[in-house]
C-alpha cells in the first residue's frame, strides 16, 4: 500500500490517461499529462537522490504550476508547502525561513512576490518554468510513503504572532478522501470546482477527492469567485465547494434563480457558518443536488462532520444556521469539558477529534501540540477550541469559540497575532483587536484599539498592509485614553465591540442587516 | 439621475466608513484590490437599483464593479436610455 497522495492520479493516467484531470488557464491537461509533468517535477527535485526528504514550497495559485507543484512534490516523497503569492514580502520571507525549503516552485504571481527580504529567503533550487525540466520518464512511479510520511504544512494564525505550521501525515489525506468517496461515491464524470486557494486546507478535498476518483478539477479564476455562477454553468460542474458566503452573495444580487444550476449533484459549504436561508436558496438553484454543511479544521485535514441539508432542515436555535452535524466515516468526534473529559448530548463543551486525520502537531513547537493534540486512553485527540453541543439526534452544532480565535472571510485569525504586530507598530502593548461587525457567526473584519498620539489610522493600516495578509488589516482603528480590561485583567473585547455598536451611519448598517450575509472578497 | 460625481461620493463614503483615506482615481481598481468587499458591491448595487437602474443580472464579475469607470460603463448597458449623464 503505497499512501503516496500522488499515487491514485498516476493509476488514473495508467488506466486512462487521456482523461481529463486539470482545466485551468484555458489549457485542459490530461492525467498522462499530468503525471508526466509531476514525474518531471519529482526527478529535478531528486537530482541529488541522497537528499533526505523536506519541504517543498509552492508559491503559486490556480495555475498549472501550482498543481503539478504539489503533485510532483508528492511523487517526489516530499512535503508541499502552499504559500499565497498575494502574501506582503516580509511574511513571506519569515515562513521560507522558518520552513526551510529544500526547493521553491513558483508560477508567474510567485515570481513577482519573490523581491527583496523573500527572495534572500528563499532555497538555491527554484523551479520558474517546466522547460527546465528532465525528460519525461514513463518508467517512473510515484515514490513509496508510510502512513507517517510528511503531505503538507499548511500555516494558520498564531496567537503570538509567529504563524503556526500545522504538519499533516499522508495517512490523512487517505484517510479524508477514503471518508469522503464513501459518502459521495464520486466517479471520472464528475467535475469538481476549486474555489479555495491552495493555501487554505479546503483545497485538499478539492484535489485529491477528484483525482482519487478519476474526475476533473475547475480552479475558479480570481476574477469570477465572487459570483460563480456562469462558472459553474459553463463548466457544467457536478461538484460546488466553497464558503457559505458565496452563496450569500450570490442569493443577493439575485443569482441564483431556482434551477440555475442543473448539472451540480454535490454541494459542499465549508470554511463558516451557514445560514438556512442561504442553504435552501442553493437547494432551489441545484435541485439535483445535495447540499451539505461541512465543518472543519486545519488540524483535522479539512473535512471532520457532515450535515446533509435536509427538509425541514436541523437548524441551531437562535442562530438560523445549519447544523454542522455527524462525523465523516473513520472520524470519532466527543465534547470535552476543560479536564478533557467527555459531556453527554445537551452540555455545551469543546470539540474534540481523534482518528486518522488527525495532524501530527505544530511545526517545532512541542509545548502547543502537547496542549492541544492531548492522548486520553492511548488516543490523540485535536481539541478545536470550538464550542459546541450534540442535540436528541447527534448532531453537532457549533455555538462559538472557547478562545480568541475569529473567522473573517472564512479566514481563520488569532486576535492575539493582530495585536502582536499592532504592539509591534505602536511601540506598546496597549493594543487590542476584535472581530467586527459579527453576522451569523462571520466577521466583515477587524477593528483595532490603540492609545498612542499621533500615529493615524492610515499609517497603522499601511504598516499592518506590510505585515500580514489582506484580511488581517484592520478596517477600523480608533484611538482610545486605554484599553478596558477586565476584573482578570485581560483584555475587556465585549467593551471594546460595545463601543462600536451602533454603525455610525444608520442607512450603511440598515442596508448591511438586510442583506444578512458576510462578505467575500478576491482572498 | 446617476452621474460620475454621484458614483465617486457614494464609493468614497464608503470607504471613508472602514477608514480608507486613500485616495482613488476613476480608473483605480476597488475590488480586486481589495478596498471593496462584496457587502460594500451589494451596497452600491442597492444604492443603484433605489436610484431606478435594475440589477437583475447573469453577467456580474468582480471586474464589473471594479472601478468608477467600469461601474458607470455598466450603468449605461443596463439604462443606455434612460438618460444615464455621461460627465
Amino acid at each position: 500500500m503505497n499512501f503516496n497522495f500522488s499515487e491514485p492520479m498516476f493509476r488514473h493516467a495508467r488506466s486512462d490517461g487521456s482523461r481529463l484531470a486539470l482545466s485551468v488557464d484555458n489549457l485542459n491537461v490530461s492525467y498522462l499529462e499530468l503525471a508526466s509533468l509531476a514525474q518531471r517535477t519529482a526527478a529535478w527535485l531528486n537530482r541529488d537522490p541522497a537528499r533526505p526528504r523536506g519541504f517543498v514550497a509552492i508559491l503559486a495559485s490556480r495555475s498549472v504550476e501550482a498543481y503539478v507543484g504539489v503533485l510532483g512534490t508528492g511523487w517526489s516523497g516530499d512535503a508541499y508547502v502552499p504559500l499565497n503569492p498575494k502574501l506582503p514580502e516580509d511574511r513571506l520571507a519569515t515562513l521560507l525561513e522558518i520552513i526551510q525549503p529544500v526547493a521553491l516552485i513558483t508560477d508567474e504571481g510567485g515570481r513577482k512576490a519573490l523581491t527583496g527580504r523573500a527572495l534572500k529567503a528563499a532555497p538555491a533550487m527554484v523551479l520558474n518554468s517546466f522547460d527546465d525540466l528532465p525528460a519525461y520518464n514513463p518508467r517512473d512511479r510515484p515514490r513509496q510513503m508510510e502512513a507517517e510520511d510528511r503531505a503538507y504544512m499548511i500555516f494558520t494564525s498564531g496567537s503570538t504572532g509567529v504563524p503556526k505550521g500545522v504538519v499533516m501525515p499522508v495517512r490523512a489525506i487517505h484517510a479524508l478522501v477514503a471518508g469522503m468517496q464513501e459518502v459521495y461515491g464520486f466517479g471520472p464524470h464528475d467535475r469538481f470546482s476549486k474555489a479555495y486557494n491552495l493555501s487554505f486546507d479546503g483545497s485538499i478535498h478539492d484535489m485529491f477527492t477528484c483525482w482519487n476518483a478519476g474526475a476533473s478539477l475547475h480552479p475558479v479564476p480570481a476574477r469570477q469567485l465572487m459570483a460563480p455562477a456562469k462558472f459553474i454553468q459553463e463548466k457544467q460542474l457536478t461538484m460546488w465547494t466553497s464558503v457559505p458566503s458565496t452563496a450569500v452573495f450570490l442569493e443577493r444580487m439575485k443569482m441564483l434563480p431556482p434551477g440555475a444550476f442543473p448539472s451540480l449533484r454535490y454541494t459542499i459549504f465549508s470554511g463558516e457558518p451557514l445560514p438556512v436561508r442561504s442553504a435552501q436558496a442553493w437547494q432551489r438553484a441545484a435541485p439535483n443536488s445535495v447540499v451539505d454543511n461541512i465543518c472543519g479544521h486545519t488540524e483535522a485535514c479539512c473535512f471532520s462532520t457532515l450535515e446533509r441539508l435536509s427538509d425541514p432542515p436541523n437548524v441551531t436555535p437562535k442562530l438560523g444556521l445549519v447544523a454542522v452535524g455527524k462525523p465523516l466515516p473513520g472520524f470519532e468526534a466527543a465534547v470535552f469539558d476543560e479536564a478533557c473529559h467527555p459531556l453527554p448530548p445537551g452540555q455545551q463543551g469543546e470539540l474534540a477529534l481523534a482518528g486518522p486525520q488527525v495532524a501530527q502537531g505544530y511545526f517545532q513547537d512541542p509545548e502547543r501540540t502537547a496542549a492541544r493534540f492531548p492522548s486520553i486512553d492511548g488516543k490523540t485527540w485535536y481539541r478545536t477550541g470550538d464550542l459546541v453541543v450534540v442535540d436528541e439526534l447527534g448532531s453537532y452544532h457549533h455555538l462559538g469559540r472557547i478562545d480568541n480565535q475569529v473567522k473573517v472571510l472564512g479566514h481563520r485569525i488569532e486576535l492575539g497575532e493582530v495585536e502582536s504586530h499592532l504592539s509591534a507598530i505602536c511601540g506598546t502593548d496597549a493594543v487590542a483587536a476584535v472581530a467586527w461587525p459579527v453576522e451569523h457567526g462571520s466577521a466583515r473584519g477587524i477593528a483595532a484599539f490603540h492609545c498612542m498620539e499621533g500615529l493615524s489610522a492610515q499609517v497603522i493600516r499601511d504598516k499592518m498592509a506590510l505585515r500580514v495578509p489582506r484580511y488581517m488589516v484592520p478596517q477600523q482603528v480608533r484611538r482610545l485614553e486605554r484599553i478596558p480590561l477586565t476584573e482578570q485583567g485581560k483584555i475587556d473585547r465585549a467593551s471594546l465591540r460595545a463601543m462600536l455598536e451602533p454603525a455610525p451611519d444608520v442607512t450603511a448598517s440598515e442596508l448591511a442587516s438586510e442583506a444578512e450575509c458576510p462578505p467575500v472578497a478576491v482572498p | 439621475m446617476i452621474d460620475r460625481d454621484t458614483i465617486r461620493e457614494f464609493v468614497g463614503s464608503m470607504l471613508r466608513r472602514k477608514e480608507d483615506t486613500s485616495p482613488f482615481t476613476d480608473s483605480d481598481s476597488l475590488v480586486l484590490s481589495g478596498r471593496l468587499d462584496s457587502i460594500d458591491i451589494l451596497q452600491i448595487v442597492m444604492f443603484l437599483e433605489a436610484k431606478g437602474i435594475d440589477f437583475t443580472d447573469q453577467e456580474f464579475d468582480q471586474e464589473a464593479f471594479d472601478s468608477i469607470d467600469r461601474i458607470l460603463a455598466r450603468i449605461e448597458l443596463q439604462a443606455p436610455a434612460t438618460g444615464v449623464s455621461r460627465t
